[in-house]
């Protein structure tokens, strides 16, 4: 089994499908960027569905890398941990 | 036993394709469908797998690679998915029933290019297949019969050249002659035969730009909620689970392929066949169908005995020297129509990278012994 050191999520990546989010990450861990897949949070979106985790001190490199990768990206969420309950803030709208 | 009957499926597979199955049906989630590791590791191997044909074909974008169960299907979901009642559609009488089948069910005005008797596309007068209605141009790449290498530069241009959706069916030849993902809008292939993959396994490679219908709908993993399912490429011709185990031994076929090079397999291919050829053409009462000796040819030559049937001419290969070829009509009627063999079929022998040239001479003097009614 891979095992992903534990990081700081700070910054939620979704995507248009899973297909996107496998590629996206396929990309990023290439790259050296610390990205963990995650289930789409219901609070984000309901329906099932893959999104990345990324450090807040990656995020900008992740984004970066994604785009001139020519990866379509959804919103981008800011999430916080609140009493052991994550909320998820709106950070960056789909191009 | 001598198998020579590559072009239906390949027997003989590059190592490490059987042991990536084995992995895989003990290792592997359902892909797309959860993010622990088991599933994680399928969707990756199905992503490996996209990733090995885009670039077997030269394509930069790996989800551009839509997997199948085979070309029969990625044929029914690009034709189901594109044509509609009343569309006019270019084929060839070459085709197999992969294409015409799906064609007729569509309900299109169908026009049909012949061939020479070497069975090379008389691509001189397409334009007066052209009319108002017309839309799209389907065709093999390489045929399944004949072992002819469609000129798809020409069909590409003219297809350019009057707004029509080019759509090519590389059942032959992706694995084993050049292939690139921008000779058509949409490609069709399989992955059991020169792919060295299992069976089960195919797929389509689309233009970016082409929208399909959702042919098949079900479950994608994501957008749960709608009540459609995504049109997106790869997902809109996806329904389902994925068969990740059968796709990660295509991966392996895929990846030999890649480092071996399709273009030293091509020309491996090309001197086992050449030497066949040459071989069967002298043989008395044996008649050989195709392109002319030193024409470029897949690995694939069909013939027939003067006095046999093709069934009697394979049944005698295997029951008296153990050699496994194709007799019948190779599903491809108009193709055996055009050569007046559908009622005797034809005996069809294809190659692989993986036979030798002591089973080719071992088959000829088979095939001499049959010819003789020995």
């Amino acid at each position: 089994m891979r095992r992903l050191r534990e990081i700081a999520m700070d910054y939620v990546f979704t995507f248009d499908s899973t297909h996107h989010a496998i590629r996206a990450e396929g990309l990023l861990l290439s790259r050296g960027v610390d990205a963990r897949v995650m289930p789409l949070p219901s609070a984000i979106r309901a329906g099932c569905g893959l999104c990345l985790r990324v450090s807040t001190a990656e995020a900008g490199r992740a984004m970066g890398l994604l785009t001139s990768g020519g990866i379509a990206l959804g919103d981008i969420y800011e999430s916080e941990n609140v009493t052991g309950s994550c909320k998820y803030t709106l950070w960056r709208t789909a191009q | 036993m001598i198998y020579f009957d590559n072009a239906a499926t390949s027997l003989h597979k590059p190592p490490g394709v059987a042991e990536a199955v084995g992995r895989a049906l003990n290792g592997l989630g359902n892909p797309g469908r959860s993010f622990h590791e088991p599933a994680m590791a399928a969707l990756r191997a199905v992503f490996e797998a996209r990733s090995e044909l885009a670039a077997l074909t030269g394509l930069d974008d790996p989800l551009r690679v839509a997997f199948t169960s085979g070309a029969t299907e990625s044929l029914n979901l690009v034709l189901s998915g594109l044509v509609s009642p009343g569309d006019g559609v270019i084929t060839t009488v070459l085709e197999h029933n992969s294409v015409l089948r799906p064609l007729y069910n569509a309900g299109c005005l169908l026009s049909f290019v012949g061939c020479d008797d070497g069975g090379n596309l008389l691509l001189e007068d397409m334009e007066k297949h052209l009319d108002k209605n017309t839309r799209f141009f389907v065709c093999h790449h390489g045929s399944n019969l004949l072992g002819n290498i469609s000129d798809t530069d020409t069909i590409r241009r003219f297809c350019r050249g009057n707004g029509l959706i080019f759509i090519l069916d590389a059942a032959q030849t992706l694995g084993c002659a050049h292939v690139s993902a921008d000779m058509a809008d949409a490609l069709c292939f399989t992955g059991h035969k020169a792919l060295f993959g299992p069976q089960g396994t195919g797929g389509v490679i689309a233009r970016r730009e082409l929208t399909f219908r959702a042919v098949k709908s079900g479950g994608s993993g994501y957008d749960s909620f709608s009540e459609t399912h995504p049109r997106q490429m790869p997902g809109v011709l996806e329904a389902g689970t994925q068969n990740a185990h059968g796709l990660a031994g295509l991966r392996e076929g895929a990846a030999f392929v890649n480092r071996f090079g399709t273009d030293a397999i091509f020309a491996r291919e090309a001197e086992l066949t050449r030497r066949f050829l040459e071989g069967a053409q002298a043989i008395p009462r044996v008649r050989v169908y195709g392109p002319p000796a030193g024409e470029p040819r897949l690995p694939i030559v069909s013939l027939n005995v003067d006095g046999l049937s093709s069934d009697e001419v394979s049944l005698a290969l295997w029951e008296k020297h153990s050699i496994a070829t194709r007799p019948g009509s190779h599903c491809a009627p108009m193709a055996h129509r055009r050569f007046g063999t559908e009622g005797r079929g034809m005996t069809r022998f294809s190659f692989s990278l993986f036979n030798t040239a002591d089973e080719i001479d071992t088959a000829l003097e088979a095939l001499a012994c049959v010819a003789s009614g020995r």
